[in-house]
């Protein structure tokens, strides 16, 4: 079941009866109940694994908030366990695959994999280093992993913030219930009409790099830039505005990604955040520990990104290196980055309230979107030789892109697809002029419901309801 | 946080209640928009066909798949009626199986009186439910089935008896579809009439994927006997109907036939059910072998449909 379903319709409702009717530890169990009915709709190998993760991950927490003695062990042991699964899950096959002389097992990670077994990691090393912060019984832990609107594709939580909003009463009011609903509507539609409507372009171009005409691949890799977008942060919303409904506020995801002016920025603060963050509390900081040399945090910050890019991989068709390559063009760019700081910012201060500066933030936007373009098309190419493929051949075009733009022969559909990233992008760039917020904001109550009405019958007439699962469930 | 007062939430459940009234208002007008304007665009579904012709008697009711259309896109209807006087109507839709069979064929009897009834019979129909439950389920045909009170009603039994899965009644009676094209931007596919007049020059490869794309789940001979049932009661339903039914298998050209799986199993039960049931079947498979007769791997081109009408139609439908 997913959000789109239709079954996730009828689901909802009894979730949130149950929530709202029941109290204090019959509330939590239900909650929990609902949680893993939701996951066991994706089959019991889905449930079987996830009891796996939960089991290592509350048996550790419980030693390491009740004992003093083989704490580090029993942190350890909990992390290797779960990254153990990890790897069997994700990457057993295909290392046993391309190896050719392993048995191959019929392993595969079930949806949403990754994100509760990183939520299961955050859960044991916050519990080693901070073993009475958010103590509370298994009955918490237990839905703090299993929390459906969550399970499948983050955000990633931590215990902390999880436990206070879930000790906070649950009171429906119509303001919860208005921001709750437009979270759903505007995940809704990012997803299914403007991510699931991009898909099929994308999918066919991409099914034929050897073959699809330049423009195809130039466009079909802009397309796929929002694709991903809206897919993934679609989910987000949505699971927010579910959460919130039940009174826990999830964390916030995305920033309008594409807006940001440097790579760094896009991924520590635009990007799927909670990820960065993660990757940051329990990977990069402890490797850099107290040093602060370049020569340290260079390649500490290429560990981070190899490492996503790893977390990335293992995906059904092969081990997914371009994954990697992913992972490490990003690093190089935020090397890049880095290396240029001080002349970015003798920029930046020479033409500071100038319309240089804007010129310069709309130039910076622009050069940062195109570099994670490049990447994204080691994303998603099915192998390094298509993305490589891919680039070539854009590259090999782009002096005659102009004469390729008027000749090429665009349909409805392009006007379609084009539509709608342009809406998307006007939508999101509503809050970088705030004056216009304040303007729209102030507009009579009729304009808005107005808006709403015509954001509900977008959804019903350009949504393709064909239940197409989330892009990062998969991982 | 206090709770909002009591005066508010009234305001916001009413304004909340009001907004939903008004969305449901507006879907239901633009349903019935779409929905008459399905049902008035003449079109070649069997369910946009029979609306069009309620009432009429047929003396030849063909029903089938895809490998059925070229008897209309041959004009063989226009030329039995030249030569005989006898009407036909052609009932056929892409991957169509026993089971949407007999959901047209339901449809067909409630709106005109038909005296035969020739069932184009397709092996690789009985082999999976993709042809099947998932055709009347197929939001691309619910699309082009007009909303009337006798269809939802098969619909409807089609979800209590056959599987059929009730989001497709859903759909159907919210005219889902209508109003959002599954397929908004159709991509090239199968051309049908537009490749009728073309020869076939036989690739191993097309062959090969054609075959395993219409037994996506293998010859499972207990799935055929499912469908074989479901055969039985078309045949049941229409003698009850007064009409008379004859089942017609059409030409397979030679290289397409090679690549098929043994059905041996299949045919066997086939001609007991029918012989038991005492309606005729004409089996002409192995006419016509040659890649010239066909427009692509397995359906009649014009040069193949003539020649089939003239050497062994004409016997049957005279």
């Amino acid at each position: 079941m997913l959000f789109t379903s239709p079954g996730f319709i009828l689901f909802l409702p009894l979730a949130l009866a149950g929530a709202v009717l029941l109290r204090g530890y019959a509330r939590l169990v239900w909650l929990i109940l609902a949680s893993l009915v939701y996951y066991g709709t994706h089959g019991s190998d889905s449930l079987a694994a996830f009891a796996a993760v939960a089991l290592v991950a509350l048996a550790a927490g419980r030693f390491l908030t009740t004992s003093t003695r083989f704490r580090s062990l029993a942190l350890w042991m909990g992390v290797a366990a779960i990254l153990g699964l990890m790897g069997l899950l994700k990457y057993y096959e295909p290392w046993a695959t391309a190896r050719g002389d392993l048995a191959t097992l019929g392993l595969t990670a079930p949806a949403g994999f990754s994100f509760y077994a990183f939520t299961a990691i955050a859960l044991i090393v916050d519990r080693y280093r901070a073993p009475l912060a958010a103590r509370a019984g298994p009955g918490q832990d237990l839905l703090f992993l299993a929390w459906f609107p969550k399970l499948l594709a983050g955000p990633l939580e931590r215990i902390t913030a999880f436990a206070t909003t879930l000790r906070r009463r649950l009171r429906p009011s119509p303001a919860v219930i208005v921001i709750s609903a437009q979270l759903i509507l505007w995940g809704l539609v990012k997803k299914v009409v403007i991510a699931d409507n991009l898909a099929p372009f994308v999918d066919r171009t991409y099914a034929i790099p050897a073959y699809a005409v330049p423009m195809e691949l130039v466009i079909a890799s802009y397309a796929f830039a929002f694709q991903i977008y809206c897919d993934f942060s679609g989910y987000t919303d949505m699971a927010r505005g579910i959460s919130r409904l039940f009174g826990i506020r999830l964390s916030e995801n995305f920033h309008r990604p594409y807006f940001s002016t440097s790579v760094s920025h896009f991924w520590s603060r635009r990007w799927h955040i909670t990820l960065s963050n993660w990757f940051r509390d329990y990977l990069y900081n402890p490797l850099i520990g107290n040093r602060k040399g370049q020569l340290i945090r260079y390649p500490a910050l290429m560990a981070v990104f190899l490492a996503s890019g790893l977390w990335h991989a293992g995906l059904g068709y092969g081990f997914g290196w371009g994954f990697l390559i992913w992972g490490a063009l990003n690093g190089l760019f935020v090397w890049a980055e880095r290396a240029l700081y001080h002349p970015r910012q003798w920029l930046t201060a020479r033409f500071s309230g100038s319309a240089w500066a804007r010129l310069h933030a709309i130039l910076a936007g622009l050069i940062v979107f195109h570099l994670i373009l490049v990447t994204w098309v080691f994303f998603r190419a099915g192998n390094i030789g298509d993305a490589m493929l891919i680039l070539r051949r854009i590259w090999a075009a782009l002096p005659e892109l102009p004469g390729l733009l008027a000749a090429y022969p665009f349909t409805a559909e392009h006007g379609f697809l084009a539509a709608l990233v342009a809406a998307l992008l006007l939508v999101e760039a509503v809050p970088e002029f705030p004056r216009f917020c304040r303007t729209l904001t102030r507009l009579p109550r009729w304009v808005h419901w107005a808006a709403w009405l015509a954001l509900a019958f977008i959804l019903l007439l350009f949504g393709r309801w064909s239940d197409t699962a989330f892009v990062y469930m998969q991982f | 946080m206090h709770p909002p007062p009591r005066h508010t939430r009234l305001i916001t459940a009413r304004s909340t209640a009001g907004f939903i009234a008004l969305v449901l208002m507006l879907y239901a007008a633009a349903a019935t928009l779409a929905d008459r304007w399905i049902a008035r665009t003449p079109g070649s579904r069997p369910f946009q066909i029979l609306l069009a012709r309620q009432g009429q008697t047929v003396d030849w009711l063909v029903i089938g798949s895809s490998h059925a259309m070229p008897l209309e896109f041959g004009g063989i209807p226009a030329r039995l009626g030249a030569e005989t006087g006898q009407s036909m109507m052609v009932l056929a839709e892409t991957g169509a199986g026993p089971l949407y069979a007999l959901f047209v064929a339901r449809q067909a009897h409630a709106d005109l009186t038909a005296r035969r009834v020739l069932y184009i019979l397709d092996d690789f129909a009985f082999y999976a439910p993709d042809w099947n439950e998932d055709r009347i389920a197929d939001r691309t045909l619910l699309r082009h089935t007009p909303t009337r009170l006798s269809t939802a009603s098969g619909l409807w039994q089609m979800v209590r008896r056959e599987s059929v899965p009730v989001t497709a009644l859903a759909d159907y009676l919210t005219a889902f579809s209508k109003l959002n094209p599954p397929e908004r931007f159709p991509q090239p596919g199968w051309e049908g009439r537009a490749a009728f007049d073309k020869g076939f020059r036989p690739s191993r490869h097309a062959i090969q994927s054609r075959a395993e794309y219409l037994f996506p789940d293998g010859t499972d001979m207990a799935t055929a006997n499912r469908y074989l049932g479901t055969l039985e009661k078309l045949i049941a339903e229409t003698h009850a109907a007064g009409s008379e039914i004859e089942i017609l298998r059409l030409p397979v050209a030679g290289p397409f036939r090679d690549a098929l799986p043994d059905l041996n199993a299949f045919d066997a039960r086939l001609g007991q059910m029918l012989q038991r049931l005492n309606v005729p079947l004409h089996d002409l498979r192995a006419e016509l072998p040659g890649p010239e007769f066909y427009f692509d791997p397995d359906h009649l081109n014009r040069q193949g449909m003539e020649t089939l009408y003239e050497s062994h139609l004409q016997s049957i439908l005279h």
